[in-house]
């Protein structure tokens, strides 16, 4: 057994200590409490001082998977590929798994990017391991999908659909109009394999969304997202708002949206051009949270880097978000949303032993920083 | 005249006392304890914090935005364009549309992009105002340059048509090769050449050279390439593969602006030795803290970012504010007007509810860029 001994605790559940002790036995969480007997042989770490907090969750990253001039995150060689898995797109091997140690990320939830109109399947994977198969917890998490300037961008240059907002939206409906027929085809066969249609990968992950089973993972800032709210609600799927910028304008939309999983917001700290970065509000998130929406918040890794989740959750603080909450932020609404609360997100007793050790209070203290990082029980990094 | 009362006052320099500060025709008149404040349109700040406004040492506010056609960053028909000058693409909108001073910027030098190996000349202006002009602190503050990827990629990677510099070599080679024509040239001989005319003051060290650098071989090139150029003031910018044991930078005879350390795409700025340089800055050698490098359009929240990225490193409250306010304003050559709280200074100035070098819970209450609350609802009609 490790016990991690005297740690100022924030659990993201019920309780919070101030002074506790949490022990782990085979990289599960196995109690946390006051005062843990440590038995001889049991090993010990001294966290006096230290904040101990759940492993950070990034809700939205593409970390492994754009490296430099090399990328393997936007197949656009056609505007809708749902076949595409952002599993096969990362290297865990780069830099950037190291960095997320560094910061006490534990769990990236990883995207192919925003090229295509409906990318590919998401996954979550754990920040230390040699293989994908070491490192990934759950796949799929989502089929992401992305709006606006960037899939136009893309494809207008081409004078390929879509060059327009008219265009994205239609290649969106398309593809669930299309999963949504395959679907019924299937189900009219009744298992007779012979009236099945022709079996299509993409649509197949395309019928996962249908079936409820994952939400759609949408790019989408300022009017956009209404788009997406249009559209799941004509479709009955799920939907996550990825990025977000502008949500002030929508409050009403967003909380009351009925498929809403959660809104991922981030990253700020970029310069605003009217339109699609005309707003970054990351003040919103308090009136969000308050209203009852999940909400998380990202680095877009490697677009910022991994220590930034912390300060974006800092100036959620500094514009009147409650510190606990958006710890939250960083660590159980983000595993909620991907659907991972049952295994991470929290320092509770059954869970993956995934915690974070800093020194200062992260989010409040601008100096704080993650002195240890553990995941499923043992020291990924320490300082 | 404004009187800032009762303020907990952090100069800029590493003096932090408990005094008023008084503002008259956006300078600062007078600081000292107890100022007269009969007649004085009072800021009482007690219990606050005040800061001088921070100093944005390098960044492309202003000539990116706020609409369309609106980027002016790059003039990249040509490696080498010393003779532009960024006041000719500032637009005031671009940068108040970015409302930096929420985040208690209330000065930006803005440069041609890295793209270029002569970039052209960079100025200072103020981050909020109703005209290029009336913002601008101080036009050809340096001479930029680049030898980054960012050179290599616009050039050496044009479809179908690639040019120079492809390479390293290729850089330096144009480099050298426009400071040796401009070391020569003289127009009454060689008749009018915008370029080499701009070049001589660099030569001459009237304008320092602002070299966008990111690995420590680019760093050594740069040093070995200009030895030969006694008169150059050379000034490292982005430069994470910073050597903190060279000569040049242990006595401070070279500034520094270390670049952006918030983005992680290219991993360039991965290489820093923070623990090896803060010592440095905190025996108060001209390093300076800034959100430049290869990709220098950054957020308001940026520079502040940055100065906290080095908090967490070890760095002191005071001296994180030193190297985003007096030192960059110091490289710049503006630190007469700028960087500072002290008399006869511009009244740049901003007053937080606790300090933000320490805790994220830290608010920005006023930002006076030359005496006016820069929160003041708008005064010239805008389309933004």
């Amino acid at each position: 057994m490790l016990v991690i001994k005297n740690a100022r605790i924030f659990t993201a559940a019920d309780t919070e200590l101030d002074k506790g002790d949490i022990a782990i036995e085979n990289g599960k969480i196995a109690e946390v409490g006051e005062h843990i007997g440590v038995r001889p042989g049991d090993e010990t770490i001294d966290a006096a001082g230290l904040f101990a907090m759940p492993g950070i969750v990034d809700a939205h990253s593409h970390i492994g998977g754009f490296a430099g001039d090399e990328q393997d995150l936007n197949e656009m060689t056609a505007n809708a590929t749902p076949s595409m898995e952002a599993y096969y797109a990362i290297d865990v091997t780069t830099k950037d798994f190291a960095r997320v140690r560094q910061a006490g990320i534990t769990t990236s939830v990883i995207a192919p990017g925003s090229g295509n109109v409906v990318g590919g399947m998401v996954c979550a994977v754990k920040s230390a391991g040699e293989s994908m198969a070491d490192v990934c917890i759950k796949n799929p998490v989502a089929l992401k999908m992305a709006l606006g300037g960037n899939p136009k961008g893309v494809y207008g240059a081409r004078h390929q659909l879509p060059m327009t907002r008219m265009g994205v939206a239609q290649v969106i409906r398309d593809t669930l109009s299309k999963g949504r027929e395959y679907m019924q085809k299937i189900e009219a066969a009744n298992g007779d394999i012979t009236k099945q249609p022709a079996y299509d990968a993409g649509l197949e992950n395309v019928c996962r969304v249908l079936r409820r089973e994952i939400p759609l993972k949408v790019h989408c800032e300022q009017f956009d997202m209404l788009t997406v709210i249009r559209i799941a609600d004509e479709f009955n799927v799920r939907f996550t708002l990825d990025h977000a910028w502008g949500s002030s304008d929508f409050y009403d939309e967003i909380c009351t949206a009925k498929n809403l999983t959660g809104v991922i917001f981030g990253p700020i700290g970029v310069p605003l051009l009217p339109g699609e970065c005309g707003k970054v509000d990351i003040e919103s998130l308090r009136v969000l949270d308050e209203r009852g929406v999940t909400v998380a918040i990202m680095t877009d890794g490697p677009i910022m880097a991994p220590e930034m989740i912390v300060a974006q959750a800092g100036e959620a603080v500094r514009t009147g978000t409650p510190h606990d909450r958006a710890l939250r932020m960083l660590t159980i609404n983000p595993a909620m949303i991907a659907g991972l609360d049952g295994r991470i997100g929290s320092i509770e007793p059954g869970k993956d032993a995934d915690i974070a050790l800093f020194a200062g209070v992260p989010a409040l203290d601008v100096d704080a920083r993650c002195m240890r990082t553990i995941i499923n029980g043992k020291t990924v990094y320490a300082r | 005249m404004l009187v800032i009362k009762d303020g907990c006052v952090h100069n800029g320099r590493g003096k932090v006392e408990r005094v008023d500060i008084a503002i008259d025709g956006g300078k600062i008149v007078q600081i000292g304890s107890n100022i007269p404040s009969a007649d004085a349109d009072i800021i009482n700040a007690a219990g606050l914090d005040v800061f001088p406004g921070f100093v944005d040492a390098q960044n492309a506010w202003g000539i990116i935005g706020p609409g369309w056609s609106g980027d002016d960053r790059s003039e990249d028909y040509d490696p080498l364009t010393p003779e532009m000058n960024v006041v000719y693409a500032f637009d005031q909108d671009g940068m108040n549309f970015q409302r930096v001073y929420t985040y208690g910027v209330t000065s930006a030098c803005v440069a041609p992009s890295p793209k270029n190996v002569l970039r052209g000349q960079a100025a200072v202006f103020k981050t909020r105002g109703r005209s290029p002009y009336e913002m601008l602190v101080k036009e050809g503050v340096a001479m930029t340059a680049s030898v980054t990827k960012a050179v290599k990629d616009n050039y050496g990677k044009r479809s179908g048509s690639p040019m120079a510099p492809m390479t390293r070599m290729g850089i330096f080679s144009l480099l050298t090769g426009k400071l040796e024509k401009a070391k020569r040239y003289d127009q009454a001989k060689d008749g009018y050449d915008a370029g080499c005319i701009a070049l001589k003051k660099v030569l001459s060290g009237e304008m320092p050279l602002f070299v966008n650098c990111a690995t420590r071989a680019e760093i050594n090139s740069v040093f070995n390439a200009l030895k030969p150029y006694d008169g150059i003031r050379i000034v490292l910018t982005g430069a994470f593969g910073l050597d903190a044991d060279m000569p040049q930078i242990k006595d401070g005879s070279i500034p520094v602006i270390m670049g952006d350390h918030t983005e992680a795409y290219n991993n360039a700025n991965y290489v820093t030795e923070f623990d090896r340089i803060i010592p440095l800055m905190e025996a108060g050698l001209p390093i300076a803290i800034s959100c430049c490098g290869d990709d220098t359009a950054s957020g308001r929240e940026s520079l502040l970012w940055n100065a906290l990225l080095w908090r967490r490193r070890g760095l002191s409250a005071e001296k994180a504010l030193e190297c985003i306010s007096y030192i960059p304003a110091k490289i710049l050559g503006v630190e007469d007007r700028i960087g500072s709280i002290e008399q006869g200074k511009d009244a740049d100035i901003t007053i937080w509810s606790k300090n933000p070098f320490e805790s994220y819970e830290a608010r920005i209450i006023h930002a006076l860029i030359s005496g006016k609350d820069a929160f003041r609802k708008e005064e010239t009609p805008s389309c933004w």
